[in-house]
């Protein structure tokens, strides 16, 4: 009797699985509520106010109810942000009145999309990375964020409690990159949703942009510069009220690649 | 300025830390939970002067705060 045997090509007909950004691109460390690259499970570790009991999220579990449902009516801080780059390089803050915050008596914290951010409710409030991103020549870091409308309106992704900031909207509006020495681009008033980016490329060249447009081109020398922090300004840290959603730092100049990454956070966002 | 807590011994602040966190968080704190402190202790200074502080108001544990400046980076 003969058998027939069916070959079944397993890709035809298959659910392809989704790609995310980095992926594609290999990020020395990344932070973000978003799911970043395939394999990554928490997001982000919880505390809640109720009992000071925590846990860890995934990206998918901050949107479909589980993060409020563990907060209750209360609050929720974040005592880590996990490193979704794969380097392990956790930003974490072990000090509960300098923990940011993810949600507000039960309502998940979001920026003027509805996308889940993290509000800073003190001018202390920031993570500390668990390795120094020491740093030499080329960087490009990419961060999404709200400059509140009023208080010192100060924001800064990547720094540390004196100097070495990486970007920074600092005290008198002055938007610069900062790295012992600085460029200051401009001083701007601006408030609102941003997705800023601003890198050094191998000629000690700085530029940073806004919204995908450059604010500003300079030179800075400085030979080694330390990340130590993460939402950190100066001892006084960001401002209160700023609301950070993603952090995405490459220990290279990306300039080739801007455009493609600022449009996939761009597209996630809807900033501009 | 700062509303908070300075102290002039750093022995002192960090007392002050230690009653805040067996107060908020517990004594012992769960071995489950990373969040170990409830404050954190700072140095300073201001117009030559040194001092140790806790920033925000505590007056259930510590009193009613005080408003202080200190020298800042940036």
């Amino acid at each position: 009797m003969a058998t027939t045997i069916f070959l079944v090509n397993p890709r035809e007909g298959g659910v392809t699985p989704p790609s995310y950004l980095l992926d594609t691109y290999s990020a020395a460390a990344a932070y973000s509520l978003r799911q970043l690259k395939t394999g990554v499970t928490s997001v982000v570790r919880v505390r809640r106010s109720s009992d000071n009991r925590e846990e860890n999220f995934t990206a998918t579990e901050i949107t479909d109810g589980t993060l409020t449902g563990f907060c209750g009516g209360g609050n929720g801080f974040v005592v880590t942000w996990y490193d979704q780059s794969g380097n392990a390089n956790d930003a974490t803050q072990s000090v509960a009145s300098s923990q940011p915050r993810i949600v507000l008596s039960g309502v998940i914290d979001t920026d003027t999309n509805g996308t889940p951010t993290l509000y800073l409710p003190t001018g202390n409030s920031y993570f500390n990375l668990t390795s120094n991103i020491n740093e030499v020549q080329q960087f490009h870091n990419f961060s999404v964020f709200t400059r509140p409308a009023s208080g010192n309106r100060t924001t800064t992704s990547l720094g540390a409690a004196s100097n070495d900031w990486i970007f920074s909207w600092a005290t008198g509006n002055a938007r610069r990159t900062d790295l012992n020495t600085n460029v200051s681009y401009d001083t701007s008033t601006s408030t609102g949703l941003f997705l800023q980016n601003n890198n050094r490329n191998s000629s000690n060249g700085v530029e940073c942009w806004f919204n995908g447009s450059s604010i500003g081109t300079g030179s800075i020398t400085t030979s080694s510069f330390v990340f130590t922090q993460l939402l950190r300004y100066s001892t006084l840290g960001n401002s209160v009220g700023s609301l950070h959603s993603e952090v995405i730092y490459f220990e290279s100049d990306q300039s080739a690649n801007r455009t493609a990454i600022e449009s996939d956070i761009n597209g996630y966002y809807s900033i501009y | 300025m700062i509303e908070g807590y300075k102290y002039l011994i750093e022995q002192d602040a960090l007392d002050a830390q230690t009653a805040l966190r067996v107060f908020y968080l517990g004594d012992p704190i769960p071995p489950d939970r990373e969040t170990r402190e409830w404050v954190e202790v700072d140095f300073g200074t201001y117009e030559g002067e040194s001092f140790w502080y806790i920033v925000g108001d505590f007056t259930e544990v510590l009193g009613t705060p005080t408003t202080f400046n200190i020298d800042t980076n940036g």
